[in-house]
């Protein structure tokens, strides 16, 4: 196999290990809020550090959490990054706390520990599948409420990433969770479970991009170790 | 009316002939935005800066540290006529908007520090800067007053 082809078979490999941890994340985020919660575009992205912006970071103001973390050794360690648009963390507070859709419009100190706690069980059920796979144990850092603009909160991770890394390339592992409100056959109700007359429902996306940053090899290593690929 | 370029990380842009341009970096966590700009001739560059220092031996190409970047943004802006005696810079960002248990990731600080200090060498005066913090920001250079506008989330808009 060329180096070229075997690029592509790694990044296949790190996309499969991204969503065996997305789904579990999914499926504990369904649990937490009682309702189904779908994945959406899972890709793996190889950026120039100057496309960020128009994927993931500028300007735009994010309710959300970056995460560092590692494994015992330190052979790897990464970042979780989890955001949501203002709107659907709102969303996500008024399911928690069982308030009627559209009420919240600001966080207090009890949303923004909800928020936080939602990132928490995203993070720790991605890490899981995501060790598990690869046979070791992944440790998240405590996560930390964060809103700001998207890219500011990039720029530690890059940092962190491509210090004294010679290409300016970066990987990313990136999905979208989905809950909104529909029948069984897939169309959208007008009128939801729980939904008031307004018609505001109980809906809203979240987003999670994982950085493997230096520890890409040590990942494919493991994989190729476990499962003999190649 | 004034249009915007955008600069992204590891980035630098330089306007010449046109006045009415405005440079932009969006959303500088711990990246620092560098403007430098000749107010005569109207000559302006915006570097959007993500680390301090480049290692030492290699990687001398890479416009993400701070000493390539500011280094090939003097040579450009030298090369479309800027006069350095006449060059002034602003700066913004800096800012740590969360901790990560590593004492290497006090980047703000040392981005801010060494974009200083390399200005400081090439005997370029800083007249305006809104660094450090915990909160991101988007700075807007404009070309015609070389003035900057700061937005931030948690900051009031200011002009420098």
């Amino acid at each position: 196999m060329d180096k070229k082809e075997g690029s592509y078979f790694y990044l296949d490999a790190f996309k499969e290990l991204g969503n065996m941890g997305a789904g579990h994340a999914a499926s504990s985020l369904s649990d937490l809020i009682s309702r189904p919660v779908r994945i959406s575009v899972p890709e793996v992205k190889v950026l120039l550090l100057n496309e960020l912006d128009n994927v993931i970071g500028g300007s735009n103001i994010v309710i959300g959490n970056v995460t560092q973390v590692k494994d015992e050794t330190d052979d790897i360690e990464g970042f979780i990054y989890i955001f949501f648009p203002k709107k659907s963390a709102y969303t996500i507070v008024d399911m928690l706390l069982g308030f009627d859709p559209g009420r919240t419009e600001d966080l207090d100190e009890m949303g923004k520990s909800a928020i936080s706690e939602v990132c928490n069980i995203l993070t720790s059920s991605f890490c899981d599948a995501f060790a598990d796979f690869l046979g070791i144990s992944i440790l998240p850092s405590p996560p930390k409420f964060c809103e700001d603009m998207s890219g500011a909160l990039l720029d530690n991770i890059l940092a962190f990433t491509l210090d004294e890394v010679s290409d300016d390339k970066v990987i990313v592992f990136f999905t979208k969770f989905k809950c909104i409100e529909e029948l069984d056959d897939g169309c959208l109700i007008e009128v939801g479970y729980n939904s008031t007359t307004n018609g505001t429902k109980f809906e809203f996306d979240c987003y999670l991009a994982f950085f493997p940053g230096k520890s890409m090899d040590k990942i494919i290593e493991l994989l190729i170790k476990k499962y003999g690929y190649f | 009316m004034n249009s915007d370029i955008n600069v992204g990380i590891g980035e630098y842009k330089i306007v010449s002939d046109d006045d009415n341009k405005v440079l932009k970096a969006s959303g500088l966590g711990s990246c620092l935005g560098v403007f430098i700009y000749d107010k005569k001739r109207k000559i302006g560059g915006l570097a959007h800066i993500l680390l301090p220092q480049s290692p030492n031996h290699k990687d001398k190409k890479s416009l993400k540290y701070a000493d390539v970047a500011l280094n090939n943004l003097m040579n450009d802006l030298a090369e479309k006529g800027a006069k350095k005696d006449d060059l002034v810079a602003k700066i913004v960002g800096g800012a740590q908007l969360y901790y990560v248990e590593n004492d290497m990731l006090k980047i703000g600080e040392r981005n801010i520090e060494s974009v200083e200090k390399i200005l400081c060498e090439m005997k370029i005066p800083i007249l305006g800067r809104d660094v450090g913090g915990d909160y991101g920001r988007t700075m807007e250079a404009y070309l015609s007053d070389g003035r900057v506008r700061v937005i931030s989330f948690k900051a009031k808009e200011k002009w420098i």
